[in-house]
């Protein structure tokens, strides 16, 4: 808040509202308590749903690609490979797309000038982020409780794999929630484009399995390097030397900030939408 | 008190330049309900959203010595499947007062009984009104924006309505657009005037109705 020099009394005068005001922990707090009981608010069971639905949705996938191959292309077990592929990868994009539509889901309650763009974008980041978190910790336990999985954790390659998706999915995101408020047309550009991504992002096979030259294509895809480097962190012999985080980091601070310069400079155009 | 400082708002209709304000300096006084008068289109509400912080100026800016409402009986934000207690929940949270006092407040206010905990989507227009201005009023704001209040339910519970927010304005000011003159002159001791971008004040609410009633002869 820009404080002026002019006071009346004893009161200092303020501007209503700061061009960008920085976060404030409590509205953030309010729109994620918001957020957990709308989400789900319909249905028993509320925001526990929030973490059921993925646990169950990567249980069924699992149990589906295990039928068709004799062993996966790390390890002996199924649940364990499709796991370290797929939790991260729902992990970049459920935070993509719970970001994207933070501006769009927000906009009434722009109308209270305590709410700013950016408390909106950190709330949904935030709960996405704790949310998947709470999905990976709880199907991972499961699953090495479980099975023989002969895995050795490695944290610090775990960390970095859902520090990428993390920081991936909230630098698209934000772009996204940009492009998205200003082209409608983008939100089913994106669905498009992000349909193949599955397939492609190394969630059901492994850098090593496809041939060259197409190996190397397929790592301009960020997320290869994200699902690759999960699996490092779960199978001791993988080290995924390919692997450049700082790529997938460079992607992400790149689209965040293009999204923030945007934001910065529609900030206006967009409250009166 | 409210200032506004080198205010310059500009906005396009399509290809039309529209002026709602044209490089104002005007101070408002503290604890004091003023008229915002305007024919329609000057850009009244927009004057008043932007004086709310949800809109932002042009250029030049606006200050303000203590806390302004949200435009009061604001449902818009309320979400259909929280209940009335969690939206109400939701706005003490936002605002950092004490969400118990605020509900039990509003609770008593709107007299929405049992339905205070059930989803707004089983409310009717009504009582998601009551609910939105016992909302506003159980906040305390020093200065109140009010766009077109429109008077919610029986007489009596319009009459209480009409007592809580007189005692709210014991203490606070308001900026009120309304085009009804009787109710200008029943609740405002001042007014100001928007004509084409120029806001001009004036200490006598019937001085500037005066001024309003010339403008709209003369359109």
């Amino acid at each position: 808040m820009s404080l002026n020099p002019n006071t009346t009394g004893n009161r200092k005068l303020r501007r209503v509202r700061a061009p960008l005001r920085f976060a404030s922990l409590r509205v953030i707090m309010a729109l994620i308590l918001r957020e957990m009981s709308t989400t789900y608010g319909r249905s028993p069971g509320g925001y526990a749903w929030m973490i059921l639905e993925p646990v169950l949705g990567i249980a069924l996938l699992t149990a589906v690609f295990s039928l068709g191959f004799r062993t996966p292309p790390l390890g002996t077990n199924f649940p364990i490979f499709y796991a370290s592929g797929l939790l991260p990868f729902f992990m970049f994009q459920i935070i993509a797309n719970n970001v994207s539509q933070s501006i769009n889901n927000a906009r009434a309650l722009l109308a209270y000038p305590r709410v700013t763009f950016i408390d909106t974008i950190l709330a949904r980041l935030i709960l996405a982020t704790v949310t998947q978190l709470l999905v990976g910790i709880i199907l991972f336990t499961l699953i090495v409780t479980v099975f023989e999985t002969r895995t050795v954790l490695k944290f610090d390659r775990i960390f970095t794999a859902y520090a990428m998706a993390i920081s991936l999915g909230a630098g698209i995101g934000i772009m996204n929630c940009l492009l998205i408020s200003r082209y409608q047309i983008w939100q089913r550009a994106w669905s498009i484009i992000m349909r193949p991504a599955f397939l492609i992002s190394g969630v059901i096979f492994i850098y090593e399995n496809i041939p060259q030259p197409y190996g190397d294509y397929l790592l301009w895809n960020p997320l290869m390097h994200i699902t690759a480097e999960m699996r490092a962190g779960f199978y001791y012999s993988y080290d995924a030397t390919y692997v450049s985080p700082s790529y997938v980091f460079s992607i992400a601070a790149g689209a965040g900030l293009l999204g923030l310069i945007f934001l910065r400079r529609y900030n206006k155009d967009l409250r009166e939408l | 008190m409210i200032e506004l400082r080198d205010l310059n708002k500009v906005y396009w209709m399509g290809n039309r330049k529209k002026v709602v304000a044209d490089n104002l300096n005007i101070v408002f006084p503290s604890r004091t309900s003023i008229a915002i008068l305007g024919r329609n289109g000057a850009g009244k509400s927009t004057l008043l959203r932007m004086i709310a912080g949800s809109v932002d100026p042009t250029s030049g800016m606006i200050l303000s010595d203590g806390e302004i409402s949200f435009p009061v009986g604001f449902a818009g934000s309320f979400h259909k499947d929280m209940t009335g207690a969690q939206n109400t929940r939701f706005i003490a949270r936002i605002y950092g007062v004490d969400s118990d006092e605020l509900m039990a407040f509003v609770a008593e206010f709107a007299e929405l009984g049992g339905h205070f905990h059930m989803p707004l989507r089983s409310y009717s227009s009504g009582m998601k009104s009551r609910l939105a201005f016992g909302v506003s009023m159980g906040l305390r704001f020093d200065t109140y924006l009010i766009d077109e209040i429109t008077a919610v339910g029986d007489a009596r519970f319009k009459k209480k309505s009409r007592e809580v927010f007189y005692e709210r304005l014991e203490r606070a000011g308001a900026l009120f657009v309304s085009h009804s003159l009787g109710q200008v002159r029943e609740m405002c001791s001042a007014g100001a005037v928007l004509e084409g971008g120029k806001l001009t004040y004036f200490d006598d609410v019937e001085e500037a109705i005066e001024v309003h009633m010339f403008n709209m002869e003369h359109s």
